[in-house]
This record gives structure tokens, C-alpha cells and sequence, in this order.
């Protein structure tokens, strides 16, 4: 009786799942990481340590100087700070005050201070785009700085793609059905690809739900004008691509999904051949960090 | 339609496996005995398409099993050795399962399914988790799925092992009902099995095949060769360490040696009837053994 393809490919993707869903542990793993991830999504804060200013206020200044650099509004800029930096440091000890009266003038002083120091890194910025793209509110200001969790993210997912790759593509080997489902009239070959089918959809899918719980996790924060060409951006100045930051965010959504479905393709490739899951595992990693850093050193060099 | 071995070859590095196969089968039951190594196993797994001969070909109806590819993979049934199954499916799953791969509907095939449950006697487990199947059971759930989809070709490598004898009769009842339509290659170590449904017995050792026929033309070779012992324990082990193709059999309470031999080998020897079992020992107890 002539199986197709396409019927062979239904069947065991309908077969590899139930096979997946009999797995508790799979289920449950599976379960818990997506829940914490998406949970520390909601829950995480930026850590905002390395900056001296108020994001709001730094907010407040690229949008009122908001625009390509020209001298002027360098100009008006530098005024400001400089009327700023007087406020700041305008002494109260010689003055009769009463306490609220002092307390309202330190207030005066130290908001002085808190909008001098968001200028001061607002000027910086808009320097570093003289000749290049405008100014506008940056995101790595805030939604960039939980890293922590979004380099979590990618190892939960990674961990959950090795995993679920690893049980489709070695569990009919080490429970013995290979034999039986290689002489059926799917074949090897059908068989196989619809494996490698499956691996790489199952690989898709994860990569997706964490993806959206990572966007999740930057729309809780601004995101600043991301329709803003990409090279207002910090670190993407002299990037290639024309395109808005809202494009670039897709385009690397999209771009890493499918890194993850060929890291699954290749992770089976490699168990089928060693027929050993520690050992797949290993030659697939040294491979991925092999792409990673040349993609790292394209990035860089375009 | 003949399934013909031509010259199959093969090798795993220096060590030849099979050595030029060459036999022609029809339908009927073919044992395949031998030692562990002669590459009963290998010739099995060429033929189910699980292993690629060195050299040599197989052909069914005269046309190449390899070009056929799912064509006839379609005409085969294989219950391999050690047959392994998903713990967590019931055997009625896994039944419809491998159905489906073989190309049935859903309907034919959980209707073929239960069928072949029933005839192996697993209908009352159907509907239970694999991993609570004993030996035994696997064993019959095995044999139920090499069934599916009316094979023409039957491969099967240690069928009964692990089955009681009660199981063991409605096995060869089974495959003796099904071999008048089919080609039944099994291979085995539990010679009864043979003596009581193989139509011919391929002997193989070392990768060859060394003879082959029924088992009356087997044992025919050896009428008047076959002699039984009494002798004193002393005795009883000089000569089992001597004839390594001698065995130890309890006739009426008391041990008794069993040989093969031309001439009679002591005084107290008496002639008896061969069986296969004396054929094995002769051809496969000793290197150095008296040849036919």
C-alpha cells in the first residue's frame, strides 16, 4: 500500500506529540519554565545602576531637543544645562531660611541637579549622532536593562528545544521501535524527515512563546519612539539596515525562531549520528557558539 | 512469488558476516539454526532492509527488492529479536499506529488490530500500558504487529523465545494456519520449534550456509550414526570432555550419553533415531567435527 509523504509526516507529527504529552516530566518541564519565564517577564525590574539620571527626565529633554543635531540646538542645550548647574549649586548657608523654606530651596537645588545630570547624558547622546541619525528616546535607557533575564530566556528555551529534539529523535532508538518502524512501508527515509519536520516545528513554537514573552516583557517598559530609524539607537549608529527599530525588533524575532528551528535540525542531525545524547548535544553547542560569534563578527563588522 | 538470494555478502571490516548466500524460497516456513555469530541475525536484517549487504542482491518475483523499496516493505512483517515498544502506548495504540504506517485507514486498521490481538490473546490487555506487559506478552504483541497488513513475507528472529508452552503451540499453530500463503523466515535456537512446523532448515555457520532441507532429510543423514550410552559417572565425563559433540540425556530416571558416531562407540552403545537436535550438535559442537 503507497504511503505518501504528506500522510506520513500527519501521522507522526500526531504520533510524536501524544508520545511528547504522555511525558509528564516533559509536560511538566516544559510547563515551568514557560510559567517562570513569563512570570519574571511581568515581575522584572531594570537595573538602572550604571545611569545618574532619571530616565523620565532624560526622556523629558530627547523629546523637547528631539530631531537631527545642528549647532543651535546645541547651543540652547548647553545654555540650559549651564542655568541648571547654577541652580544646583546655589549655596543656602548664607541665606535666612526658615526650615520648610530650606527644605523647599534644597528640594529646588537637588531637581537642579537630577535635570542637569539627564541633559548632561542627553547632550552626550547628541553628540555622539552629530552628522547621523536624530535624537529620540532611547530604549536601551530602560527596557534593555533586564539582560539578565533575557539571556535567561534564551537558555530556558535552548534547554527545552534540546530536550524536546533529543525524545523525538533518539526515543524510538532507545526503546527499540526503530527496528519495526524502519520496515514499515513509511520507511526510513519518510520517517526521518518527518522526525526532522517535527523537531524543527516543536523548536519553532518554543522559540515563538518565548519570543512573545520577551516582547512582553519590553512593551511593560518605553520603548521610546521605535519608529525612529535604527541608527538613533545606541549601538546600532553605523548599522546598514534601513529600517525603523520596531522592523529591526521583528525582523531579530523572526531571525532567531528560525536560528532556533536549524539548531534543532542540526541537534538531530548530529544524535542520529552518534546515537548519544551528551554527545549531540556537545558537537551542536560548539557549533552554535561557532555561528554565534561569527554572526557576532558580521554584526560588527557591518 | 520466489524471494532469491543471490551471492549476499556481507562484512563488518575483516569479519565476514554472511558469506555468498545463494537460496531460493517459496512459501512455507524456513528455520534458520545456528550458532551465535553465523549471521542468521544478518541475513535477517538485510532482508528487512535494516542493514545494506556488501555485495549480492535479493530479488522477489524476479525484481530487486532495493528498487522495489516501499513496495516491498509493504509485503514484509518483522518481529525483531528484542522487540521494543513505547511504555506509555496500550498495545491497542500502538497496533493502529504502525497500521497506519503501513498504509491502513483508521477504520481497517483498528479493525486489524483487534483482530490480531485476539489471535495472539492479548485482548484482554489491549487497552493497558505496554511497560505493565510482561516478557511474554511483548513477545505476542510483537508477533501481532508483524502480522498487520497480511504480510507476504514473514521475518521473525527469536519468536517464542520468553513464551510458555502453551504459548508456544498456539504460535506454531498460527504461523503453520498463515504459511500456506506466506514465506515464514525464523530464525531460533529452540530446535522443537523447528522439528514441529519448518518446512526446511537453512544451516548456517560462519556466514555460510552449509546445508539445507527438510527435517527428515537432515536427520536422514544421520540414521545409524546416532547412539545412546549407559555409562559410570567417571566415565560419563571422560567421554563428554573427549566428544564435545555428546550430550547428557535422562532416559527413565537414569543419565544417559548421546553421540554421534560411524562405527558403534562402545559395547553398551544402542542405535537410536536422530533428531535435529543431534544434527546441530554434529555440525555445530566442535570444529573438528566427523562430517557427514
Amino acid at each position: 500500500m503507497f504511503i505518501c509523504t504528506h500522510s506520513v509526516m500527519k501521522m507522526k507529527l500526531r504520533y510524536e506529540l501524544f508520545k511528547l504529552c504522555k511525558s509528564k516530566v516533559l509536560i511538566a518541564l516544559f510547563t515551568l519554565c514557560v510559567s517562570l519565564y513569563c512570570i519574571l517577564c511581568v515581575c522584572a525590574q531594570p537595573d538602572l545602576s550604571e545611569y545618574t539620571f532619571d530616565p523620565k527626565l532624560y526622556k523629558m529633554y530627547a523629546e523637547k531637543y528631539s530631531g537631527k543635531f545642528t549647532q543651535q540646538t546645541l547651543e540652547e542645550m548647553n545654555s540650559e544645562l549651564e542655568q541648571l548647574t547654577q541652580q544646583s549649586q546655589q549655596p543656602l548657608e548664607n541665606k535666612a531660611f526658615t526650615a520648610e523654606e530650606y527644605i523647599k530651596a534644597d528640594n529646588k537645588r537637588i531637581a537642579a541637579q537630577q535635570k542637569a545630570n539627564a541633559l548632561g547624558a542627553v547632550i552626550e547622546r547628541y553628540q555622539q549622532l552629530k552628522g547621523g541619525s536624530r535624537l529620540v528616546y532611547d530604549l536601551e535607557i530602560n527596557a534593555y536593562h533586564t539582560g539578565w533575564l533575557r539571556k535567561l530566556g534564551l537558555l530556558l528555551c535552548l534547554a527545552l528545544i534540546t530536550v524536546i529534539t533529543l525524545k523525538i529523535t533518539l526515543d524510538d532508538h532507545k526503546c527499540g521501535m526503530e527496528q519495526i518502524l524502519f520496515t514499515t512501508a513509511a520507511g526510513k527515509c519518510k520517517l526521518l524527515c518527518a522526525k526532522l519536520f517535527i523537531a524543527a516545528l516543536l523548536a519553532f513554537i518554543t522559540a515563538v512563546l518565548f519570543g512573545c514573552a520577551e516582547l512582553l516583557l519590553l512593551s511593560r517598559w518605553d520603548l521610546g519612539d521605535t519608529s525612529a530609524p535604527l541608527q538613533s539607537f545606541r549601538g546600532f549608529e553605523t548599522g546598514v539596515l534601513t529600517a525603523s527599530m520596531q522592523t529591526a525588533l521583528y525582523l531579530s524575532f523572526v531571525l532567531k525562531v528560525l536560528l532556533f528551528a536549524a539548531y534543532s535540525a542540526a541537534l538531530m542531525l548530529f544524535s542520529r549520528l552518534t546515537r548519544s545524547d551528551i554527545a549531540a548535544v556537545c558537537i551542536t553547542l560548539v557549533l552554535a557558539s561557532i555561528v554565534y560569534y561569527l554572526l557576532a563578527a558580521a554584526m560588527l563588522i557591518c | 512469488m520466489p524471494l532469491e538470494f543471490h551471492c549476499l555478502c556481507k562484512s563488518y571490516g575483516t569479519n565476514k558476516a554472511l558469506q555468498n548466500f545463494t537460496i531460493s524460497l517459496d512459501n512455507g516456513i524456513y528455520a534458520l539454526l545456528g550458532p551465535n555469530g553465523a549471521g542468521k541475525s544478518t541475513l535477517i536484517n538485510i532482508l528487512a532492509g535494516l542493514l545494506d549487504a556488501t555485495s549480492g542482491h535479493i530479488t522477489y518475483g524476479g525484481e530487486d527488492t532495493l528498487k522495489m523499496g516501499e513496495r516491498f516493505r509493504s509485503l514484509i512483517g518483522f518481529m525483531p529479536q528484542y522487540p521494543g515498544f513505547y511504555p506509555d502506548f496500550t498495545a491497542r495504540q500502538l497496533m493502529v499506529y504502525i497500521a497506519r504506517l503501513k498504509g491502513l485507514s483508521q477504520s481497517d486498521a483498528k479493525q486489524k488490530s483487534a483482530e490480531l490481538l485476539g489471535e495472539v490473546n492479548l485482548s484482554d490487555c489491549a487497552d493497558k500500558k505496554i511497560k505493565s506487559f510482561s516478557g511474554g506478552m511483548k513477545q505476542r504483541l510483537g508477533l501481532a504487529q508483524a502480522l498487520i497488513g497480511k504480510p507476504k513475507i514473514l521475518i521473525l528472529d527469536e519468536p517464542t523465545a520468553g513464551l510458555d508452552p502453551k504459548e508456544r503451540v498456539r504460535f506454531r499453530n498460527l504461523i503453520s494456519r498463515l504459511s500456506q500463503q506466506m514465506t515464514v523466515i525464523f530464525c531460533t535456537h529452540i530446535v522443537s520449534d523447528i522439528e514441529t512446523i519448518a518446512s526446511q532448515v537453512l544451516l548456517l555457520k560462519k556466514g555460510e550456509l552449509i546445508a539445507q532441507g527438510s527435517v527428515g532429510e537432515l536427520t536422514q543423514a544421520l540414521v545409524g550414526k546416532v547412539w545412546e550410552l549407559s555409562l559410570s559417572d567417571s566415565e560419563t565425563e571422560q567421554f563428554l570432555t573427549n566428544d564435545p559433540c555428546s550430550s547428557l540425556v535422562n532416559k527413565g530416571g537414569k543419565p544417559c550419553v548421546r553421540c554421534v558416531c560411524k562405527t558403534k562407540p562402545h559395547k553398551s552403545a544402542t542405535p537410536c533415531e536422530p533428531c535435529l537436535e543431534d544434527v546441530y550438535m554434529h555440525t555445530f559442537g566442535d570444529e573438528n567435527e566427523i562430517k557427514i
